[in-house]
């Protein structure tokens, strides 16, 4: 299915923004980055500029904008109330 | 959130008796100013949660609804730290209060609601709730407008109570002031 095999990609994505973001940090700190193939291929200042140029060269579900910066306890989310989570499920 | 023209937008939720929830109906739709982003409407129940810093969703109502992530993001849940899929939708409130182009997290969410409304929704307006005669309400409204406080108005209340006091304090004075001149005037009639 399209679904399973884009969450499957972006989760490859996602790993390489977490396996290299010490030295994304670097040189991009703050920026919003577009990552597609396991390379960065936008910066940009906002998530809306970097969503917006995404869409122009790429398909929905086929890239990821990540905002380059360390996750802390002030910019994680916070869900304290109402939020399960089935262990089975991960 | 949009306020063309800086229209103010608002809401107003009353419950039958007293609610431990605030819940409100909300509609999730596809961003207005990204073509791209597609999938059907849906209307589901929120509950307006101070305790979630952030606005999301059931990963049960992202999969109905087919969405696809743009980001990914770490969250703290009561139950631990978990990666999770960030979706950008338009928001749709009671009363056409609408919020756009947001960015929601999909999480585990308990079955009675598929949404919660964060503190990134709530923060941009004013939000009270109120208790009165029994029935909960709560109110929102964007843009903040007033601040709420609750201890000025009491204060308020009790220096206006407090002068109605002095008030009614002083024209008793002056009434037993009147009375005893008036006995003195008597008294002095008859001594002459």
């Amino acid at each position: 299915m399209d679904l399973c095999y884009n969450l499957s990609m972006l989760e490859k994505e996602y790993k390489y923004f977490q396996d290299n973001l010490e030295s994304l940090l670097k040189e991009h700190k703050g920026k919003f980055l577009i990552i597609k193939d396991a390379s960065v291929q936008g910066i940009f200042n906002t998530y809306n500029e970097a969503l917006a140029n995404a869409l122009t060269k790429y398909k929905l579900g086929q890239f990821l904008i990540q905002e380059c910066i360390k996750e802390s306890l002030s910019t994680a989310h916070f869900f304290n109330s109402n939020v399960i989570v089935n262990e089975k499920s991960i | 959130m949009k306020s063309p023209s800086n229209q103010q937008f608002a809401f107003t939720t009353t419950f039958n008796g007293i609610s431990n929830k605030i819940l409100s109906l909300l509609v999730v739709s596809p961003p207005k100013d990204i073509p791209d982003i597609q999938f059907e409407k849906k209307a589901v129940k929120a509950i307006w949660d101070t305790g979630a810093t952030h606005t999301c969703i059931s990963t049960k109502l992202a999969n109905s609804l087919h969405l696809t992530p743009i980001s990914k993001r770490e969250t703290k849940t009561a139950n631990g730290d978990r990666l999770a899929d960030v979706y950008l939708v338009d928001l749709l409130l009671p009363n056409n209060v609408q919020v756009n182009n947001i960015q929601v997290t999909g999480v585990e969410l308990l079955d009675e609601v598929d949404a919660l409304v964060g503190m990134d929704i709530i923060s941009n307006g004013d939000f009270a709730i109120s208790n009165f005669e029994g029935r909960t309400a709560f109110s929102f409204r964007t843009p903040s407008v007033s601040k709420t406080d609750f201890v000025k108005k009491i204060e308020k209340k009790n220096i206006e109570k407090q002068n109605r006091m002095s008030k009614q304090d002083k024209r008793m004075k002056r009434k037993q002031a009147g009375i005893s001149r008036k006995k003195n005037r008597k008294k002095n009639k008859r001594n002459k």
